[in-house]
């Protein structure tokens, strides 16, 4: 047994592994620049400085702080024309020109060395740029040249500036300096342009070993390393967790209801199978089963709190619970705003657990211990109780850990209707926002919740019925 | 006629009970709304004349501007106020688009509207003045397309694969040496292929030219006597499928059709079915593990028809209504996730309307009943009349 489940423990571990991968690479989808969207929080002067030497320091440090300026994974594979050191250029457009500079000339050195020339290029011209008119015009083109992809236009911008500068009286002798280098550099790699190399299309493998944004992802979220919400700059994990403790006593309350009230109904409508009431209760908890979660909280709210009919419930939120002079309040506070998105919640799951567990008693009612039972002078009640209940449980049991991850998901369009502060809501506000660093942890321990639900599933089944003798499969 | 009544009758359930029967009534309609919505709610009128001149707008492109130029004296063209020497109209004159100026938003369908009963809003409009019932109708459409079809590409990845899994097992399927050596080759030339610098056009000719060449060559070279090398198709799916199913379905579906740059309803059917064919693919290996041991199978092997046959003409048409059941409830379970991502307003772009988006609106507006009541049932009843479906069917296959 205790074998089995620490098989089962490390399978569910190399499984949110590979999640955790995907998760990653999803999040480095995203559109937009992770730096960029980072800047303004770091960095408040950043929106202010408009020279593009500031702007890139200022880029970098951030990319640093936040370790975005690291290799994606522990290994990385690239065409052998590109340079390795291609993913610490920063910000990404500067990485897509290289790119296609690389590609242009087959040339990975050169493409580094002119890089790095246009770079103490802008560290020079541009902080003078206000004193002279030859480093302004420097600064301008280093900027222009960075965003052009082809290597022969950006050939013909370094000739038109190289010819102007030269005329301007302002010109120092540095600056003309950098105009030479780059154009030596330029010239290296515009000759090689064209000349296919077979030898340059086979990829390289580049082993980066931890040192890199995956490696720090997960253990961030292993240590729960504190994650920066893009919107408030709050720690994205007391957000979560505030978060989490709400759609926990949420889903607790509408499980419980569920299922206490689905053992009950289908016990009886079990016992009383054929009869013309049960058939009525049958196709009401068919009609709850179709009826669509987030329709019935509509009704809801329409029928029994926006006032068009009654007002009984709140509509909303969670009540001033904060200001409650005592427990009792606070709680009969929170149970009036909590009692329509746990109905809403539960009616689909309690359907659904009835029409089982109606199923499961007609069909021990059928198994031949029951006649013998009968036969014995066993009552009624005794063999409901004492027989039937117990074996019809086993199937509504291994629903349990099977529910979870359902619930999960259900409660996320109730806790947006009603307005309830939990993960779901969280998830969807931070998604809308485009609040990256808080949607991804969420996926992770939503993932991370699902797979040990089916674990759970079957440690309870096991427990439940020690005739399943095995875990696996 | 006949056929057509025999036909009918034929459809699984339908002997069961007055409910089903109605259930696939009421889908029929829901399906022929679907298809000849746009002739059924559109605001050019089928047949109209100007100045004795006939148009048919809605089957050519005759539109308000290309009329105002031809007959200036009646310009500007307006469909719903020029008075046509003779016109005639959809029965609703709106399209889902259409937004009504004169009405307004929010009309109730019992307010006192303006204008002859023609251009009622028979249930109401929405916020922006747009009609619910054309909105409806176009949610159908939505709908029924986003089920259906995300749901039969998830049956077309999910039953090869799952019913792979369950014939080959882990040992089943077995390669020669030559066998492994070329599938080796083969991914290795298309992982080169792809590092090449070339256009990805070329790139993705060249590699499916390659696998296809791949397959053609293990095809010809498959053989009765078993290889050494045993591919474990069953882990290697099985992976796949716990992997999916370890996501919780909604956050990832809600995220991929965040982070996807092309908004519409092929990204939404597309994520639907990339998150539906493992249930599938679980469902087909159950059915085909159960079949293998049957006494009809075992012969057929003895005989040594080759597997691929035996899969094709024994095992996956006996699958079939079992298969159907679970593609009818897939279908429901991706009308409801298509309509709660439409309610949260993530996925479709803005100016699309249907079922969810309409019952969104509503939440906004607490006292238009008529976007809670009418969209809401039409998703209630659809996924109603599928659960009942797909409910006698599986009574009857117990049987």
């Amino acid at each position: 047994m205790i074998r089995s489940l620490l098989r089962r423990c490390l399978n569910a571990l190399v499984l949110l592994g590979v999640i955790s991968i995907i998760a990653f690479y999803l999040s480095k989808l995203v559109p937009g620049d992770e730096v960029l969207d980072y800047l303004s929080l770091d960095d408040s002067k950043y929106a202010a400085s408009v020279d593009p030497f500031e702007q890139r320091v200022a880029y970098a440090r951030v990319a640093k702080k936040r370790s975005l300026d690291l290799p994606l994974f522990y290994l990385s594979v690239l065409p052998s024309n590109y340079p390795d050191s291609l993913f610490l250029i920063l910000p990404v457009s500067d990485r897509q020109t290289v790119k296609k500079w690389a590609q242009a000339s087959n040339q990975k050195e050169g493409t580094i060395d002119l890089y790095h020339d246009l770079q103490r290029g802008l560290g020079y011209a541009c902080p003078l740029a206000d004193a002279s008119p030859a480093a302004n015009q420097l600064c301008q083109m280093v900027s222009e040249l960075l965003h052009t992809h082809d290597l022969f236009s950006a050939h013909h911008i370094i000739l038109r500036h190289h010819s102007l500068i030269a005329k301007d009286s302002s010109a120092t002798p540095e600056t003309l300096a950098i105009l030479d280098t780059l154009n030596k550099d330029i010239e290296l790699l515009v000759r090689s342009t064209g000349k296919p190399q077979m030898a340059k299309w086979l990829p390289v493998f580049y082993w980066h070993g931890t040192h890199n944004q995956y490696h720090q992802w997960m253990g961030g979220f292993i240590t729960f390393k504190p994650l920066t919400s893009l919107i408030d700059g709050r720690n994205a994990w007391s957000k979560i967790f505030d978060a989490l403790s709400w759609t926990l006593l949420l889903n607790g309350l509408a499980f419980i209801l569920a299922i206490v009230l689905g053992v009950l109904i289908g016990l009886w409508s079990g016992t009383h199978d054929g009869l013309k009431k049960e058939r009525v209760v049958n196709i009401i908890l068919f009609t709850l089963f179709a009826l669509p979660s987030f329709w019935l909280a509509t009704l809801f709210i329409y029928f029994l709190s926006s006032g068009e009919w009654f007002s009984i419930f709140p509509a909303g939120g969670l009540g001033p619970y904060h200001s409650a002079s005592n427990v009792f309040q606070k709680w009969a506070v929170l149970l009036t705003h909590l009692t329509l998105p746990v109905l809403c919640l539960a009616l689909g799951s309690l359907a659904y657990i009835s029409r089982q567990m109606k199923q499961s008693v007609v069909n021990q009612f059928h198994q031949p211990y029951v006649l013998s039972l009968r036969s014995l002078g066993v009552s009624e009640k005794t063999i409901l109780r004492k027989h039937v209940f117990r074996n019809a449980l086993f199937p509504v049991i291994t629903m349990i850990g099977g529910a979870l991850p359902a619930l999960l998901s259900g409660s996320l369009i109730i806790e947006v209707i009603f307005s309830i502060p939990g993960m779901g809501r969280l998830m969807y506000t931070s998604l809308v926002a485009r609040d990256w660093p808080v949607v991804f942890p969420i996926l992770m321990f939503g993932a991370a919740i699902t797979v040990f639900s089916y674990i759970l599933t079957d440690v309870i089944y096991k427990w439940a019925d020690p005739r399943v003798k095995s875990l696996e499969t | 006629m006949k056929k057509l009544i025999s036909l009918i009758r034929a459809l699984p359930g339908w002997s069961s009970g007055f409910s089903v029967r109605f259930a696939w009534l009421f889908l029929f309609f829901i399906g022929f709304i679907a298809v000849f919505g746009p002739w059924i709610a559109n605001e050019k009128p089928y047949y109209c004349k100007l100045d004795g001149q006939s148009y048919f707008p809605l089957f050519t492109s005759v539109s308000e501007s290309g009329l105002s130029s031809k007959h200036p004296s009646h310009s500007p063209v307006n469909w719903h106020t020029t008075k046509f020497e003779s016109v005639w109209r959809t029965p609703i004159p709106f399209g889902y688009r259409t937004i009504d100026l004169k009405a307004g938003s929010y009309i109730s369908p019992f307010a006192d509207q303006a204008g002859n009963n023609r251009f009622r809003h028979w249930l109401g409009t929405d916020a922006l003045g747009r009609d619910v019932l054309a909105g409806m109708i176009r949610g159908c459409r939505v709908s029924l397309l986003i089920g259906l079809g995300s749901m039969l590409i998830a049956l077309l990845i999910g039953v090869p694969l799952g019913s792979a899994a369950a014939w080959w097992g882990n040992k089943g399927w077995r390669l020669t040496i030559l066998q492994f050596i070329i599938m080796l080759f083969t991914c290795t030339v298309v992982f080169l292929v792809w590092f090449a610098p070339i256009t990805i056009l070329t790139k993705s000719l060249v590699s499916v030219f390659l696998v296809l060449a791949a397959i053609y060559l293990l095809w010809k070279s498959r053989s009765y006597s078993r290889g050494r090398i045993a591919v474990p198709i069953d882990q290697l799916v099985m992976g796949w499928v716990s992997i999916i199913d370890g996501f919780p379905a909604l956050f990832l579906i809600l995220i991929l059709v965040a982070i996807v740059p092309l908004k519409g309803w092929v990204v939404v059917m597309l994520t639907i079915a990339l998150l539906r064919w493992p249930s599938m693919a679980r469902y087909m290996r159950a059915e085909v593990f159960k079949m293998k041991e049957s006494n009809y199978i075992k012969a057929a092997q003895i005989l040594n028809v080759p597997s691929w046959q035996i899969l094709r003409r024994h095992i996956v048409p006996y699958a079939f209504r079992p298969v159907m059941i679970s593609f009818v409830f897939g279908v429901s379970s991706a009308i409801l996730a298509e309509s709660s991502l439409s309610f949260l307003g993530i996925g479709l772009p803005t100016e699309e309307i249907n079922w969810g988006r309409l019952l969104a609106q509503s939440r906004n507006h607490f006292d238009a009943w008529w976007l809670v009541l009418f969209p809401g049932s039409a998703i209630f009843f659809t996924l109603l009349s599928l659960y009942t479906i797909g409910n006698a069917w599986q009574k009857l296959s117990e049987k």
